[in-house]
């Protein structure tokens, strides 16, 4: 019991994290960027090469996976996106095709080998009781952290106004004087950001891998579904339900009917509550 | 002896913290048209998109015919025969002319759409009803005057058989001659027996149109009567012009 | 509709001129192009873009594997069930999300598609293979001939099929879905009764494609049905040929199909996809009617000047 409880708060804060990048671009553009969950994988390989490859410090490591989902998320914006702006559907096949070019590309420098990263910081604790690396834990803290400024920063913030106003009606907030173009870059590249720093996260929990983009992807899909676009707290909310639901199906039914609850949650809010939670509108 | 074709009662729709239509009530009668007028931003549009459940109300209720349509879709809505146009016109833009009519002809039944072999018959004589040339009818969306856009659109709401059209800013970017065309072809209409409740700034062409005229600012009513009357009226004039 | 004809008699010649190596390429071949076809029926057309196809033929793929394998039901009976499973399991789960955006329903797909991935080849490895599959299932027929023929009489029909359906007031009305499905509700159509039609089209192809290939290759592992590289190859096949054409994809299987048989000598395994990820990008954003445009384009040549007919707006002086 104990277990499930520890276990579900680290993986929920991860996948809080893992969502959040997602749904900002959702928000902010109704685009379905698919290739999200490159994002995460540019992460977690960017910080192998630097840590591990190149033996540099594990600081300014983390913050060349995170520069680098920022470089990425801006050129998926730039290279694609902009220019299919009136065309979702254009984006959603493109940014999928893109994600297995990269995958493709992954695999080419790397091998299709699965990689184990070490541990950012070795050893391990006993949150009663139960056995939790340092390195998971401190995923969960880190998430949280950045979860909590980016609040701050899109409630508090002007620029961070700006954000909320673009994703709410792009044509008002151009009327209000709002530069919707800066706003989307930063918004890309933010995003790009966040996922890097996730993947960092998601590589050290499971392991490196040409295919790692997919699952995270389904996460911030099930997140977003469940919570509904337009609100942090129901990103939060809905990582939780999400990482408890897949904790529980793993520790007390069976590990291998880990994504299927998920599933059945997924459909049934469709069904129920297509505005998710606490979405501010249906999707 | 008229019976009122459509009613809403109490309408109300929120969004956020701002109310765009607030207990607006309202109806038309059978034959008459309508003028639903007020300033902008001030909830016109979305009573439309209530009347069509493109948008779901809040609070109150929609009769039409006398029956309470709250329940229903908006294919459902149509096919009681409530038809709308939009301020943009929203033309299906890789099909031509003729097939976007057809969209409008196409009864609501699978069997029937899957055995018919798209032979066009009554496409080119609801286009002709809107004053669109056979020429037009080949062109595709990207190819059309403002002008001839909107006929399309008009073409395809007529071609749904309705009893009642709301026209959103149906005038908005015509030229002068357009306007007066499309006048013309809404007074054949009237007399034809079809109901209208148009939405307009052109006040000018919009009085030489309708019966009646309704004012609302921001989502509420504040006049109800004949065109002269309501132009007359103070609350307008503060709408329109501020204090 | 003579078209249809030509190509059908020159396809039928094929075996004449071919390889036992070469007539397996072209029922690859053909298969890929039923799968194609019945991603463009629904996706194509109306512009829910689906990434759960590998999930429907995988569906009916495992049905028929299971029920033949375990139960030995003959594969007349066997091969209606899978399809029938195809299409119960595709509307149960995908349903609720076609009735809400396409956006959504793309997502739905792919988290399908991701989660039967793992679940097969864990889940119950007795019954399903597990990581492995299953092998050793009964052909539909033997000798490579006969199963070209089996293929391209399965393309041809469902082909022909489709087609006919789609120049029907249906296709009219799902490629208006595509372009503006609200202003569809306007003119008074429930979208979702034709949205459900198209899926459940496209499943039925799906199902049957599955059921027939897995018997046309004996066996069956989740590798090669459920992953990202099998949604990838047919995404890429219906978009080279041309969206919403119904012979594009048949095309663009073709087309992939064989380019992949040329590069396969000096281009090595992941390559491929970054080849086709490039090429499927740089067709999809600045050649959209792809293939089909392409031989469009000559058939109306050849029309015009070669048998002289006259087009629609020639002067006729």
């Amino acid at each position: 019991m104990g277990g499930i409880i520890v276990q579900g708060f680290l993986i929920s804060g991860l996948y809080a994290l893992v969502a959040v990048g997602f749904t900002m671009i959702f928000s902010v553009g109704r685009v379905l960027n698919l290739a999200y969950g490159v994002y995460i994988m540019i992460g977690g390989y960017v910080y192998y090469v630097l840590a591990q490859l190149l033996e540099l410090p594990k600081i300014p490591s983390f913050f060349g996976a995170a520069l680098a989902g920022v470089a990425f998320g801006v050129l998926t914006y730039l290279g694609l996106v902009r220019r299919l702006r009136d065309n979702p559907i254009a984006v959603e096949i493109s940014t999928l095709i893109l994600a297995v070019v990269m995958q493709a590309v992954v695999i080419i420098i790397f091998s299709p080998a699965p990689k184990a990263i070490w541990p950012m910081i070795p050893g391990v604790i006993r949150p009663f009781g139960v056995p939790v690396t340092w390195t998971i834990f401190l995923a969960m803290i880190i998430s949280w952290v950045i979860l909590g400024a980016l609040m701050l920063f899109v409630h508090k913030t002007a620029l961070g106004r700006a954000i909320r106003a673009v994703s709410m009606d792009t044509k008002g907030a151009l009327v209000a004087g709002i530069d919707a173009e800066r706003i989307n870059l930063l918004t890309w590249g933010l995003s790009g950001a966040l996922g890097a720093i996730a993947g960092v996260f998601f590589a050290s929990y499971t392991q490196l891998d040409p295919t790692m983009w997919v699952f995270p992807l389904i996460i911030a899909v099930a997140v977003v579904i469940v919570g509904g676009i337009g609100s942090i707290i129901g990103s939060l909310i809905a990582a939780h339900i999400v990482g408890f639901l897949e904790t529980v199906t793993t520790i007390a039914i069976a590990p291998e009917l880990r994504g299927v609850f998920t599933m059945l949650l997924i459909i049934i809010i469709l069904v129920i509550m297509p505005k998710g939670l606490l979405g501010k509108e249906e999707i | 002896m008229a019976t009122k074709l459509l009613e809403v009662n109490l309408l109300t729709k929120k969004f956020g913290g701002i109310f765009a239509v607030y207990e607006l009530s309202f109806y038309v009668e059978q034959g008459e048209s309508l003028g639903l007028i007020g300033p902008n931003g001030s909830g016109k549009t979305t009573t439309f998109n209530l009347i069509m459940r493109e948008l779901k109300q809040d609070e109150g209720e929609i009769y039409f015919e006398g029956r309470e349509i709250s329940a229903y879709q908006t294919h459902e809505r149509v096919k009681m025969g409530i038809s709308r146009t939009y301020q943009i016109p929203r033309p299906f833009s890789e099909l031509t002319v003729t097939e976007n009519i057809r969209v409008g002809i196409i009864p609501d039944a699978l069997r029937q759409t899957i055995t018919s072999n798209r032979r066009y018959a009554d496409e080119s004589k609801i286009g002709a009803s809107v004053g669109l040339t056979p020429n037009d009818l080949r062109m595709q969306p990207y190819g059309l005057s403002m002008g001839n856009l909107r006929r399309l659109e008009l073409a395809r709401t007529l071609a749904t058989k309705p009893k009642l059209l709301l026209l959103d800013e149906v005038f908005a970017g015509l030229t002068v001659g357009e306007i007066s065309e499309l006048s013309e072809l809404l007074k054949r209409k009237k007399a034809e027996g079809l109901t209208f409740i148009i939405v307009s700034h052109d006040l000018k062409t919009l009085a030489a149109l309708v019966d009646r005229v309704v004012v609302v600012n921001f989502g509420q009513l504040i006049a109800d009567g004949s065109f002269e009357d309501v132009i007359t009226n103070r609350k307008v004039k503060e709408a329109y012009l501020g204090k | 509709m003579s078209w249809w004809l030509f190509f059908t008699v020159v396809m039928g010649l094929i075996p004449l001129v071919s390889s036992s190596h070469t007539l397996r390429i072209f029922i690859f071949a053909n298969f890929l192009a039923i799968f194609a076809m019945s991603w463009d029926v629904l996706s194509g057309y109306t512009g829910y873009i689906s990434f759960g196809h590998p999930f429907l033929i995988g569906i009916a793929g495992y049905t028929t594997a299971m029920l033949t394998h375990h139960l030995a039901v003959p594969l007349y009976v066997s091969i209606p069930i899978a399809v029938l499973a195809t299409m119960v399991a595709g509307t149960l789960f995908f349903f609720p999300a076609l009735r809400i955006r396409g956006t959504y329903f793309a997502l739905v797909t792919l988290a399908f598609m991701e989660v039967t991935y793992h679940l097969m080849q864990v889940v119950k490895p007795e019954i399903t293979g597990g990581t492995r599959g299953i092998t050793g299932l009964p052909l539909l027929a033997t000798g490579t001939v006969l199963n070209y023929y089996f293929s391209l009489m399965a393309m041809l029909v469902i082909a022909f099929g489709l087609w006919w359906l789609t120049r029907s007031d249906v296709g009219l009305v799902l490629s208006a879905i595509r372009m503006d499905e609200g202003a569809v509700k306007s003119a008074g159509l429930n979208t979702s009764k034709f949205k459900l039609f198209a899926f459940t089209l496209s499943a039925f192809v799906a199902g049957v494609g599955g059921a027939f290939y897995t018997h046309y290759l004996g066996s069956i592992s989740p590798r090669g049905m459920f992953d990202i590289n099998f949604l990838f190859t047919i995404l890429v096949a219906a978009l080279i040929g041309g969206e919403h054409t119904i012979v594009g994809p048949i095309l663009g299987a073709y087309f992939l199909t064989f380019l992949l048989e040329y590069l396969r000598p000096y281009v090595p395994g992941a390559w491929r996809y970054l080849f086709y990820g490039l090429i499927a990008l740089f067709i999809y954003n600045y050649a959209p009617k792809g293939l089909y445009q392409i031989v469009q384009t000559i058939g109306n040549f050849i029309e015009r000047r070669i048998l002289g007919k006259k087009q629609y707006g020639d002067q006729i002086t």
